[in-house]
């Protein structure tokens, strides 16, 4: 079986026109992260003109990234960016199967988050970050927030098998 | 001024090292868990500064190129562990960053924000 055919499944928005827009599925491996990354940062550097812009989009992928692999139940993580234009509004959709536990987790968070400004978000974030060291960081979504000053959303597929986590950059602020 | 002086540690992309009142981070840390390097260098650079009484600290991350969020919480538990100590036995951390690594503008200004009595950070190369 496919391990991308549910991820690919899902509506990602189309290509506007003058805007670029690229779609990747790869294997949940963490090594992958950085060749995306870096994958995606080369491809921006090209079209952006500030670095500043580059790094609003790159910190998005990688820790968007870091948290599909990790918490994806199964292989198969996909990638969808949208609209990328010097000034534009930015999308970013990451794809990835999710079990119960971290469907809960994330909903938990994102409502955390939208009772904070990114600023606070980032601080609790870090203060509860060290409170069990056993456990992963949880700092991804406040970093992506806050470094980025994204606007996180998140949409559940095919009866929660899959999760869409989308963040929605203005390169123009 | 008395100072310390701990072997370098090369490992999951990044190297640590601490000479003087200097302590050095650079590289680009992506690894998953990179806590297991980061953890034990910088519970040894906090025992030999509150042992050699030590009252300023550089940590100079001017050549990180990037530090994933795994990482950031290490700093987060130094700061933290940093910030509960007495009175007497705190010290004080200068993070000095560059302006090239537009991550460090952004998380190490809110990291000092989280021990402001106890850490700064200062740009190495700014922009004009």
């Amino acid at each position: 079986m496919d391990d991308y055919k549910l991820l690919r499944e899902q509506k990602a928005g189309s290509k506007a026109k003058g805007h670029h827009y690229m779609d990747l599925a790869f294997d949940r491996e963490w090594g992958n992260i950085t060749l995306v990354k870096t994958f995606f940062e080369n491809f921006i550097i090209s079209k952006m003109k500030s670095s500043e812009e580059v790094h609003k989009v790159g910190i998005s992928v990688s820790e968007l990234l870091e948290n599909a692999v990790k918490y994806s139940s199964k292989n198969g993580v996909r990638i969808v960016i949208q609209n990328i234009k010097i000034g534009g509004i930015v999308k970013i959709r990451i794809y990835n199967y999710a079990n119960e536990y971290h469907i809960k987790k994330l909903k938990t968070r994102l409502k955390e988050m939208r009772s904070m400004d990114s600023l606070d978000f980032y601080l609790y974030r870090m203060r509860e970050s060290v409170k069990d060291k056993k456990a992963s960081p949880g700092l991804g979504l406040a970093r992506v927030y806050h470094e980025a000053q994204a606007d996180i959303t998140a949409k559940y597929h095919d009866n929660e098998k899959v999760v869409e986590v989308k963040a929605t950059i203005n390169l123009g602020k | 001024m008395a100072g310390i002086k701990i072997d370098p540690v090369i490992k999951g992309g990044m190297e640590l090292k601490a000479e003087g009142t200097t302590v050095y981070i650079s590289g680009c840390v992506n690894h998953p868990s990179p806590g297991m390097f980061i953890e034990p260098f910088i519970t040894e650079v906090h025992n030999k500064i509150l042992e050699k009484k030590i009252k300023e600290i550089v940590v100079n991350i001017t050549d990180l190129r990037f530090l994933n969020s795994a990482g950031i919480r290490e700093l987060v538990d130094w700061v933290m562990k940093l910030s509960a100590l007495e009175e007497g036995k705190k010290y004080k951390i200068k993070f000095l960053c560059s302006s090239e690594y537009q991550w460090q503008e952004s998380s190490m200004t809110t990291l000092v924000y989280l021990s402001p009595e106890c850490t700064s950070k200062e740009t190495a190369n700014p922009l004009e």
